[in-house]
């Protein structure tokens, strides 16, 4: 904004009581006009035949301009513009050099509003001041319902307001050469609440001893926000500094953007925001204290804070924590669990390899088994032909089907598939330590399966097998194991009071196993049985078929 | 197909999630009598704030005072010391707050007139005049704009203007009708334009 020519009313104190009393009397009419001169660079405004036809518009060429519009005038501006009714006007621009007198500092005024103003029409020194008719916008001054007064070029304003800010023209007729022209000033009106502050600047925020969170290593941005009185010369200023170790006699300037200003609610008032930025915050930081610092003409005022480590996001404190929580837990749980781990691991995921020595026996039987009496054992003597014999096994239907499995399990692995099946009863030489031979078998066998029942879990020697099987598993990844759970038992079987060691009774739970009923179809058993057992030799293969059991 | 609301438990399952409206009918909160847009909830309204009355006098800048004329007339005139204390020339401005953050605030001007509350009120044809309103109507007046609701702002220190919110750009305003007849009336203003005839000053207020 231009520094304008500031005439108050303090500089003219001959104005005329009279001037204010009653309503302006009509001097002008409302004269439409054919010739009007603008001076480059001044503000035009498009003449309107009546306040009301703001809809007007003029013609010039191609160009177009509507009535109330205004434009910085220059030469392309000169011409005739026309209106579709027919009527016309000459707009003639002319340069300042050509002027009988020019001040720039006439094209604007300042007024102070709730006071007087008076504006001089530009040229007043030196052209005629008589019958001067003021405009604002397309309405002469004249016709506002406002105590004012128009005398030698000069408007003066009983009260000025907020609403007087912007354009006046002022109109002075000049006759060239018979001809009347309208020479059109302008005067850019600007209104203050006031010359000069009053009152200290205002520090809404931050408060006095605040603490800012600030994080480590980050970026941090202090912001203060200042209201101020307003100023025609401005001298109001809002700093930063950081004191060091909190101490306000080493203070020094902080590196700040640029401020940023706006008006306040209050006409009178402008708000001013200072940021500065500290690009890393150190630990050192810290001990500092900062201080904003407002001044004016009148006064400063300041405001200290310090800042203090931010309280960490959860998620930067939780994250952490529920890494250790998930990674004890894991440790816990492989520590509680690491027997079952581990057997699950051979069990399922290991190919249960040969460790080099070649085996005896390919699976070892173990299995608790009360003979019936001898007519009904009569009845269930499987053939003992070998696998090959199939009619042995054909003569054998209904006697197959209702065995139990602790009989029908080796015979159909070892007869009907061909695996070199070990049952301690039958083959481990009598006379050796019970707990020995069931080692070394174990050892010499390629898999163990248990067939688990009641009495199984009764017998202290079956239970020994069990265990020495799972403790074998665990030694070596070169032996398997398979349990077959029989009609009314399962992995929670175990009662408390059976003295089973804790080793089986946790190891049972996670072992391979099938479960066995009588009613059990062929791929509800005996399929998944031949993918648990060891791979075969290729002779083996070619004999493995379905177990004959019907 | 059964809609989901039928059933009870998604209408606990709604209700816990907080979205009631699936089977809960609106109900109006407006008990206004001129709400003839069916209770739909408008985008800007206005409510009572509940704050007690300004009784204050309503001056023109040449100090005439606003005084209610029966049957519904406001008219500005001169008065002496003892008539200044009539009651028909002491207004009391009810402050309202409004949904449209526009820096001016809502008021309405009542005057008392044989026991009866008046409402200074604007009509389409932009005559202005005091009338008997239902109270019960007043307290949540839906709308952006309402015949009996102004903006006041100060234009000057001590100067007031009134704004309709029924016809924006329209201002209360003193109109000569004749030498001996200042009447209220509304005006329309030009926001960069100063009309003096539309600008009050508030005296002698009380709460």
């Amino acid at each position: 904004m231009r520094t304008g020519f500031l005439l108050l009313h303090f500089l003219l104190p001959t104005i005329s009581k009279s001037c204010f009393s009653g309503k302006q009397q009509r001097k002008h009419t409302d004269q439409q006009f054919q010739h009007y001169k603008v001076v480059e660079g001044e503000v035009f405004m498009m003449p309107c035949s009546s306040p009301e036809s703001s809809s007007t518009t003029w013609f010039k060429g191609d160009e177009s301009k509507k009535c109330e519009n205004q434009f910085v005038a220059n030469e392309k501006d000169s011409g005739t513009y026309r209106r579709p009714n027919g009527s016309n006007f000459t707009l003639q621009v002319i340069k300042k050099t050509k002027l009988k007198c020019y001040e720039p500092s006439e094209s604007s005024a300042m007024l102070q509003y709730a006071y007087p103003g008076t504006i001089l029409c530009p040229g007043h020194k030196c052209y005629n001041n008589t019958a001067v008719v003021w405009y604002k916008k397309n309405k002469a001054l004249w016709k506002h319902n406002r105590q004012h007064c128009e005398k030698n070029g000069q408007l003066v304003l009983n009260e000025v307001y907020e609403r007087d800010k912007g354009v006046f023209f002022c109109d002075r007729k000049i006759t060239e050469e018979g001809v009347t022209w309208i020479f059109r000033r302008a005067v850019n009106v600007t209104v203050i609440p006031f010359l000069n502050p009053s009152s200290l600047p205002e520090i809404m925020y931050p408060f006095q001893n605040m603490t800012e969170e600030v994080e480590l290593g980050q970026p941090h941005t202090v912001l203060c926000e200042v209201s101020f009185d307003f100023e025609v010369n401005i001298s109001r200023k809002v700093q930063w500094f950081i004191n060091d170790g909190g101490d306000e006699e080493k203070k020094t300037l902080l590196l700040m953007e640029e401020p940023q200003e706006k008006r306040g609610r209050l006409f009178s008032k402008v708000n001013v925001t200072q940021k500065s930025i500290i690009k890393e915050v150190m630990p050192q930081h810290l001990k500092h204290t900062y201080t904003c610092f407002a001044s004016n003409i009148i006064g400063n005022k300041s405001v200290t804070i310090k800042f203090k480590p931010k309280h960490q996001e959860p998620f930067l404190v939780w994250i952490p924590f529920a890494c250790f929580v998930l990674f004890a837990g894991a440790v816990v749980i492989l520590h509680v669990k690491w027997l079952e781990l581990q057997l699950i691991y051979r069990s399922h995921f290991q190919l249960g390899g040969s460790d080099g020595d070649e085996k005896d026996f390919d699976v070892f039987v173990s299995y608790v088994w009360t003979a019936p009496s001898t007519e009904v054992a009569n009845g269930l003597t499987l053939s003992s032909k070998p696998y090959s014999d199939a009619k042995g096994c054909v003569s054998n239907i209904r006697q197959i089907s209702e065995a139990p499995i602790e009989m029908l399990l080796p015979h159909v692995l070892e007869h009907q598939w061909g695996y070199r099946v070990c049952l301690l009863e039958r083959d481990i030489l009598p006379g050796g330590a019970y707990t020995n031979d069931v080692v070394l078998t174990i050892k010499r066998s390629r898999m163990l399966i248990c067939v688990l029942s009641a009495e199984y879990f009764a017998s202290s020697d079956a239970v020994f097998v069990l265990e020495s099987g799972v403790k074998a598993l665990l030694q070596t990844s070169a032996h398997k194991m398979l349990l077959i759970w029989t009609s009314g038992t399962s992995a929670s079987f175990i009662q408390p009071d059976l003295t089973v060691p804790k080793l089986v009774q946790r190891a049972v739970k996670v072992l391979p196993s099938l479960q066995w009923d009588a009613g059990a179809s062929y791929s509800a058993f005996w399929i998944p049985l031949q993918k648990a057992l060891p791979a075969q030799e290729a002779w083996q293969i070619s004999h493995m078929q379905r177990p004959q059991l019907d | 197909m059964a809609h989901f609301s039928n059933f009870p438990i998604c209408w606990m399952f709604l209700l816990l999630l907080g979205r009631s409206e699936h089977f809960i009918h609106p109900v109006c909160p407006f008990t206004d009598s001129e709400c003839d847009s069916g209770c739909e909830i408008q985008e800007d309204s206005f409510r009572n704030a509940g704050k007690n009355p300004k009784s204050c006098w309503i001056q023109s800048l040449d100090q005439k005072f606003l005084v209610f004329k029966a049957p519904g007339n406001l008219e500005f005139e001169s008065r002496t010391l003892i008539e200044q204390k009539e009651p028909d020339s002491t207004f009391s401005i009810q402050i309202y707050n409004d949904t449209n953050i526009s820096g001016r605030q809502p008021v309405m001007l009542n005057v008392a007139n044989d026991g009866k509350k008046l409402t200074v009120t604007c009509q389409e044809n932009k005559e202005v005049s005091a009338e008997e309103m239902d109270p019960n109507g007043l307290n949540m007046i839906n709308g952006a704009g309402h015949k009996a609701i102004f903006r006041w702002q100060q234009s000057n220190p001590g100067k007031y203007m009134f704004e309709s919110t029924l016809f924006p750009g329209f201002f209360l305003a003193l109109e000569e009708a004749d030498a001996c007849l200042h009447k209220l009336v509304l005006r329309r203003v030009a926001r960069d334009e100063v009309d003096e005839s539309a600008m009050f000053m508030l005296t002698t207020c009380s709460s």
